[in-house]
């Protein structure tokens, strides 16, 4: 197949297969795809049977793969302040970067002076995100961070799968000179 | 008036004797750079930051404060200007506090723009900032941040030229200088939001749209503001069919680049006592019957009834009501001062700014469409025995005795006492046109999608159908085209 774009010679864009009669009767194409199956089928075996990981699918969220990366873009947290609050001022450039437009937020005036401004609503719907961290990297003070882990981002409703502020602030790391001592933006 | 022509960037430009470099060069699409300088108030050159190079002339000039003059060879864009604007916008960010996550300003920050646009370099100042007083009231309306401000002055113009209140100026010299008011005062200007929006940084925010919402959310919609008879060119801004918040538009020959403060409080807070749905004696009955019913109350009893209008409606709507009234042979034509939105609020009655005695948007309008129409007032109510009242605040207690028929977007007495009662839509609900004050005509946009399907326009084509009428047209458009 080709097709003519006015102003450029006649090219042939696509590398297609040429019609055989072997292609045309397909009996061998899907003899050559069961072959693949079973290869693949006996090669997993062989890995389970020899205690080799990579064997069988990993029952998520009843279990979880071990050679996780520790670079892995998992569940979303909110850092806090030394006092608990949020490190979040609201700004909302997360939710105008975030592709999926999973993230809701609600500005609200704080008590404290310094800071201003603070998140009255930070939903983040689990259920839509896409786990690209560009949240994380648009964050101008380092509020939203993920973690390597993806445990139990499960829900039996779709409801269940939004992240609401209470949520995502719950997370108490081993004492960390940054996290302990968050600066003032 | 005498025209100069010179030369800039090597383009020929002719203007008028007296005009400022900045403002010949944006005219022919060449953009100067500027913070202090504003189009509606007198030049200061105070940031230095429209610096042009003029041929023949040993240092830079500031474009806002030279005037064009025959001969003149401009540059905008050479190396040396360029390196002058980038230490221009450093020596601004010295002491900015760039707090754009927390500031309101961000994303129409002439600031921002600027940077990104004609400098981009990173921050050299190591030191510490200079700190000032972050949350400064200057009203109950205006909130002030020392730290952001760059002192350009436009608001000290702005009180001074504009305003005429004189309420702000600048206190101290070099980075510990700050816009002030007088000790104990308060900022109380009928005008003092404008200062928010002709502010480059974030210094001057409003209150009342403080943290609600970033300004790139903010779908912005061309309108015309119907709180008086000015017609002051607006833009409405909103995000799921909600106003956040009302800026002025630019019209030279309306309202300059201003606007009252009156006038956006009330778009903010929305109308209360809206009218919802179509009612018949008090129950609720479809959209059709009424119509129905109506157009076979004009068939029947056409030469009883008089039309009361509302100096709300559009031209367009006034077109077709004009076109029903002759068809139907309605008797008595009115119109009455119908003043919605400024109830149970603090009045500006009028000034010699904008706001203007006469708080309908469209009373010119009515008086050109309808030259026979008369006060409410003059009505003698044994003429008629039915009432079409478009539009509220009509005086109930001349209304007697009739039987009203009323098409409003506000609950009043007379909805109430209606037989048959349509609600209607308001201005930032539809399409139309207004007339102001000066007899211009200014079309707008809506800006809000109305609780109703329908409305007012949609409700007379429906009518003139039923009357066996071709209307004049069944869009905003097309009436448009019909009356030209």
């Amino acid at each position: 197949m080709s097709y003519q774009i006015p102003g450029l010679p006649d090219m042939e864009y696509m590398d297609r297969q040429k019609r055989t009669f072997l292609t045309q009767i397909y009996y061998r194409e899907v003899a050559r795809g069961v072959w693949i199956t079973t290869k693949h089928f006996f090669r997993n075996m062989w890995k389970w049977m020899t205690f080799r990981k990579g064997g069988v699918v990993v029952q998520y969220p009843e279990e979880t793969r071990p050679d996780m990366s520790p670079n892995n873009r998992g569940r979303h947290v909110l850092v806090q302040r030394s006092n608990g609050e949020s490190r979040c001022v609201a700004c909302q450039m997360c939710g105008t970067v975030c592709p999926a437009e999973c993230i809701t937020i609600e500005a609200e005036e704080s008590k404290n002076s310094t800071i201003q401004r603070k998140p009255k609503v930070f939903d983040i719907d689990i259920s839509r995100c896409i786990f690209c961290g560009f949240c994380v990297e648009a964050c101008p003070v380092d509020a939203i961070r993920m973690l390597a882990s993806t445990e139990n981002l499960v829900g039996y409703n779709r409801f269940k799968m939004i992240y609401d502020k209470d949520t995502l602030l719950n997370w108490h790391p081993v004492v960390n000179d940054d996290v302990v001592h968050g600066y003032n933006p | 008036m005498k025209e100069v022509t010179f030369t800039v960037d090597g383009k020929e430009i002719t203007v008028p004797e007296g005009t400022l470099i900045i403002d010949a060069c944006e005219e022919n699409g060449i953009y100067i750079p500027r913070f202090c300088y504003h189009k509606h108030l007198f030049p200061s050159g105070n940031c230095r930051m429209c610096l042009v190079k003029i041929e023949k002339n040993p240092k830079p000039q500031p474009s806002c404060m030279t005037q064009v003059s025959d001969g003149m060879i401009v540059y905008t864009d050479t190396p040396e200007i360029s390196e002058m604007r980038k230490a221009m916008l450093e020596f601004v960010l010295i002491n900015h506090p760039l707090d754009c996550p927390i500031c309101d300003k961000a994303g129409e920050c002439m600031l921002q723009d600027q940077y990104m646009e004609f400098s981009g370099d990173k921050s050299r100042f190591n030191e510490t900032k200079v700190a000032k007083e972050k949350l400064y009231h200057f009203s109950d309306k205006i909130l002030y941040d020392a730290e952001r401000c760059i002192t350009c002055s436009r608001c000290v113009r702005f009180t001074e030229e504009v305003s005429k209140t004189n309420k702000l100026g600048i206190l101290n010299r070099g980075d510990t200088s700050y816009v002030a008011l007088a000790h104990g005062d308060t900022f109380d200007d009928p005008y003092s939001y404008c200062v928010t929006d002709i502010c480059p940084v974030g210094a001057l925010t409003s209150k009342k749209f403080r943290f609600k919402e970033r300004v790139w959310y903010l779908h912005k919609t061309e309108s015309i503001c119907a709180g008086c008879s000015r017609g002051c060119n607006i833009t409405i801004e909103t995000k799921d069919n909600k106003i956040y918040r009302v800026r002025p538009r630019e019209n030279e020959k309306v309202n300059q680049s201003w606007m009252c403060d009156f006038a956006r409080d009330f778009y903010i807070d929305p109308m209360k006592n809206r009218t919802s749905g179509t009612q018949v004696d008090h129950k609720n009955v479809t959209y059709e019957n009424v119509v129905g019913e109506v157009v076979s109350l004009l068939k029947e009893h056409g030469n009883e009834m008089t039309f009361v209008l509302s100096a709300y409606a559009t031209n367009e709507e006034l077109a077709l009501a004009k076109q029903l009234i002759d068809s139907a042979e309605v008797k008595g034509i009115f119109t009455k001062p119908d003043r919605v939105w400024h109830e149970g609020s603090e009045e500006v009655k009028s000034d010699d700014i904008l706001v203007k005695e006469d708080k309908t948007p469209n009373m010119t309008g009515i008086r050109k469409i309808f030259p026979a129409a008369k006060d409410l007032s003059e009505m003698i109510i044994s003429d008629y025995k039915y009432a079409f009242v478009w539009g509220p605040n009509a005086a109930v207690d001349k209304l007697d005795g009739l039987q009203i028929i009323s098409l409003s977007a506000m609950r009043d007495q007379v909805s109430d006492k209606a037989k048959w009662a349509i609600a209607g839509r308001f201005a930032a609900e539809k399409h139309g046109s207004f007339t102001n004050c000066d007899g211009i005509v200014q079309p707008f946009r809506r800006a809000l999608k109305g609780e109703n399907n329908y409305d007012e326009l949609i409700f007379f084509v429906g009518i003139l159908k039923g009357l066996g009428v071709e209307p004049v047209g069944r869009t905003v458009e097309e009436v448009r085209k019909a009356a030209e």
